[in-house]
């Protein structure tokens, strides 16, 4: 892998800052007060703290490239909550027996038209800096369900449109992380635009995409000589192999074929085993909500007099309520019912609909899950009982 | 013998009359152990029993005498043990159904705390030695006195070694010996803060509830999660978004819903994913229960919770006059 | 501590106008009160001094309930989320409830949430529970006149 180009350190926030000014930036923060890694926007976060004078050493905001984030990116594009539309009764005392209503959406025309020929960049520009090649696979799969399907989701489709992903390897895994084992790769950067790997004092860029190399070109004042790069050149092909060796080393789903995994998770449908190893669950929606492939929604009306909205909001198959049907019967009462459902959607039924499993091998449900349940040892476990 | 082969014994002796016993097991994630469900004697050996057990078993306590048939066991910390007395008390599950193991204790140690300390950095490993904890993050390395991570309830326990109510009870090795911290003391920094500045806290920790409702489903008292009032259609308390104002109103529900009952287990705290400080709101009406009627939850089987009785005379209410 | 400025452009959903606790009316230049009275004894009071053309504040509105025992501390809580600037609950004095039991227990509930709500940031004064029997019109009157009184100095600080 030839590197191109080359940015230190201590650059790197000069360089965010300037690209700020026509773009908003997503990247990963370190909020020392809340003790808590995620995605947040630059002007929130980093940006306002420049902004302001007084003492730079106590800043609450620091950008924190090497270490995952607690949530998934998932919520810049498909946010927890949002309106789909509004909606009003305008009545008229003329003419009593005639109600006209007023909608209001988000959408433009242009959203919602079948226009997909557009390739140029949107005016909502969004660069999302920082994000690992898992979340972007993550992303892609989400893709599938958003745009690809029967229904094109406009909403999603509006938000995802003209974003450019920067995308930094993974040079230290946690242990569990376990993106090889699910078909990824710590330096797959197949779907980013630019791809970034950290060698010793800077990031040296390995792949940079045509359309966006001006994010590059016009801020070369930023960038290191090319004289440079042979010093680093050397080290990468060692980062990249020491890291993939660290994360290919597990104990749980190492023998297994993802091409047939949802084949045997077929077959392992009815064993007792999942009664047994699910019993920690409280059926929370923790590891749901931090996933960055689940993508469940519920849709609902509110009104009040004559003004409504339809909104709709993240939702969890673990919880009860999910598959309630109105006659008051619950097919998955259970709780190893549904979570037996919830492996199943991520190994087994998404690679039926759409030809990939759906889990990316984050990591975050294990971090999160507060009664240590472990999906690699569920579906590891079962698997070995069939 | 050394205490946890004690408690193996014990378990031993006393699981031919059990339907299935609770307990602790090691967990891959550094400093965490995780529950174990045991039913026969050769899966007796993994149980495990030291300073790192913070969870709360009593929380399977309720869902399991709904599933199971027979007697469950249960291993228990004194604080835990105070769960199932709040229970017991309120009637919510029967004496005989459940054999309460309770090991004597010598604190537990926080992992949040830890995380809170080393600014939300993964722990990659830990090692625990006697007074120092080592903690290895991807890029430093962290040396901290253990004394200062335990959780915050060790540091005002005084039944560590005298659970109120047990069938069966394992002495400790180990003396609790943590300098002893006074309960309510953030709950009096933050009374002391403005009107104003008090809303403004609470809103931004709100403003992180992602509403997944890991607090209520780990509480041990909250058994009506599959029936909470927060999610049903009819009647539509609430809507179902998932926003600031919404979040706020789900965790009042959950105050009221546990005034005079919350056993202060913590458990509800650490289970958050967002690090909000949902204790805090709980011991608040506890301080304020305790105050007013003379009530604690968790110590007495036969006590009657106070909000469900009432005096003719109420000697510390001062009701206001405003006309 | 920090200042509403910063809560509008951190992550937050919404943004909350601290003096009106809810964005729900904080265009309204005129205060809303709710009040819960119960049936028998506060009603009918509240009923009697509207006969009698007693002049009172307009802003309150009531809804009855059977007794003050009925009013869950939730409903009070969402008054205010909803927009309500204050909340009174009003029921026949201890020992005469029609229920005979009712408002001893109201008392026990109302007095923990009123000592709870300083702690979210609710001004204590925005909540009260008073007893007024069905005989006590003009004291009905007196009581939303300082009420709505007290309301407005808390709102307009």
């Amino acid at each position: 892998m030839k590197i191109s180009h080359f940015i230190k350190e201590k650059k790197l926030e000069s360089w965010l800052e300037k690209i700020s000014k026509g773009f908003i930036i997503y990247l990963p923060v370190q909020d020392k007060k809340r003790n808590i890694i995620d995605f947040m926007k630059w002007e929130n976060s980093i940006g306002e703290e420049k902004s302001k004078e007084g003492n730079k050493n106590n800043n609450r905001y620091e950008i924190n490239l090497s270490e995952k984030t607690k949530k998934s990116p998932k919520h810049i594009f498909s946010p927890p909550t949002e309106n789909l539309f509004e909606f009003e009764y305008k009545k008229d005392i003329e003419k009593p027996d005639i109600v006209n209503i007023d909608l209001k959406t988000p959408l433009s025309i242009k959203d919602i038209s079948n226009d997909s020929n557009k390739k140029e960049i949107d005016s909502d520009r969004k660069i999302i800096f920082g994000i690992k090649p898992c979340d972007i696979l993550a992303v892609k799969r989400m893709d599938k369900f958003f745009k690809k399907g029967d229904y094109k989701d406009p909403y999603y489709i509006k938000r995802r449109k003209g974003s450019i992903f920067i995308s930094i390897g993974c040079d230290n895994p946690y242990p569990d992380c376990f993106c090889k084992l699910v078909g990824g790769h710590p330096f797959n950067f197949e779907y980013a635009d630019i791809g970034m790997v950290k060698v010793d004092d800077g990031y040296a860029v390995i792949k940079l995409s045509d359309r966006v190399k001006w994010l590059i070109k016009e801020y070369n004042e930023f960038f290191e000589k090319e004289d440079l790069f042979d010093k680093y050149q050397d080290k990468i092909d060692e980062i990249i192999s020491n890291s993939v060796k660290k994360i290919s080393t597990s104990n749980y789903l190492s023998d297994i074929s993802i091409e047939k995994i949802h084949f045997t998770m077929e077959k392992a449908f009815n064993l007792d085993i999942w009664k047994e190893i699910t019993r920690n669950c409280i059926s929370c929606a923790a590891c749901t909500y931090v996933c960055p492939t689940c993508f469940c929604f519920s849709i609902g009306d509110e009104q009040r007099d004559l003004k409504g909205e339809r909104y709709r909001a993240w939702d969890y198959c673990m919880n009860y309520y999910y598959n309630l049907e109105a006659s008051g019967h619950n097919p998955r009462a259970n709780i190893y019912q549904r979570y037996r459902n919830k492996a199943n959607c991520k190994y087994n039924y998404n690679f039926k609909r759409y030809g990939n499993i759906f889990c990316v091998g984050c990591g975050r449900c294990i971090e999160v899950c507060p009664v240590g349940i472990d999906i690699r040892e569920v579906v590891d476990t079962v698997l070995k009982n069939i | 013998m050394k205490f946890e082969d004690r408690l193996k014994e014990k378990i031993k002796n006393i699981i031919d009359d059990l339907k299935l016993v609770v307990g602790y097991t090691s967990n891959k994630l550094p400093l965490r152990v995780k529950p174990i469900f045991i039913e026969n004697k050769d899966e007796i050996e993994n149980i495990i029993f030291n300073n790192l057990c913070i969870n709360n078993l009593a929380t399977y306590a309720y869902s399991l005498s709904q599933e199971v048939d027979g007697k469950i066991g249960i291993i228990l910390k004194p604080c835990d043990v105070k769960s199932i007395i709040q229970l017991l008390s309120e009637e919510l599950i029967s004496r005989e159904r459940i054999k309460i193991i309770a090991v004597g204790c010598s604190g537990v140690i926080d992992y949040k705390k830890i995380q809170k300390e080393i600014k939300g950095s993964k722990i990659i490993s830990a090692t625990v030695e006697h007074e120092n904890i080592e903690i290895n993050t991807l890029n430093k390395r962290f040396n901290l006195k253990l004394m200062d991570f335990y959780a915050d309830k060790c540091y005002w326990c005084d039944i560590y070694d005298n659970p109120p109510v047990y069938d069966e009870y394992i002495e400790s090795d180990v003396k609790l010996s943590v300098k002893s911290k006074s309960k309510y003391e953030d709950i009096n920094n933050i009374e002391k803060l403005s009107l104003e500045e008090t809303f403004l806290f609470w809103e931004k920790e709100f403003n992180h509830c992602i509403r997944c409702y890991a607090c209520r489903n780990i509480c041990p008292l909250e058994v009506c999660k599959d029936r909470c009032i927060t999610q049903l259609d009819e009647p539509y308390w609430q809507s179902q978004r998932i926003t600031l104002k919404e979040c706020k109103f789900f965790q009042l529900i959950r105050v009221f819903h546990l005034a005079g009952r919350c056993v202060e287990c913590g458990e509800c705290e650490r289970a958050c994913p967002m690090n909000i400080p949902l204790l805090k709101l709980m011991k608040k009406v506890n301080k304020e229960i305790e105050r007013l009627f003379d009530y604690k939850p968790g110590l007495n089987i036969e006590s009657k919770p106070p909000l469900l009785t009432f005096e003719k005379i109420e000697e510390r209410i001062k009701e206001e006059e405003l006309i | 501590m920090g200042n509403s400025e910063e809560l509008k452009k951190g992550n937050s959903k919404e943004k909350t106008d601290v003096k009106r606790i809810s964005n729900e009316n904080k265009n309204d230049s005129e205060v809303k009160i709710l009040a819960f009275l119960c049936n028998w004894c506060s009603y009918v009071g509240a009923d009697t001094a509207g006969t009698i053309r007693l002049k009172q504040p307009e802003n309150i509105r009531i809804i009855r309930v059977p007794c003050s025992g009925r009013v869950n501390p939730l409903f009070i809580l969402k008054a205010f989320s909803l927009g309500a600037d204050g909340v009174l609950v009003s029921g026949c004095h201890p020992n005469d409830c029609h229920y005979s039991e009712g408002n001893f227990y109201a008392r026990r509930r109302l007095e923990v949430l009123k000592e709870f709500l300083p702690f979210i940031g609710i001004d204590k004064g925005r909540f009260t529970y008073q007893w007024v029997s069905a005989a006590e019109a003009k004291k009905w009157q007196q009581l939303i006149i300082n009420f709505v009184k007290r309301i407005r100095e808390i709102t307009n600080k």
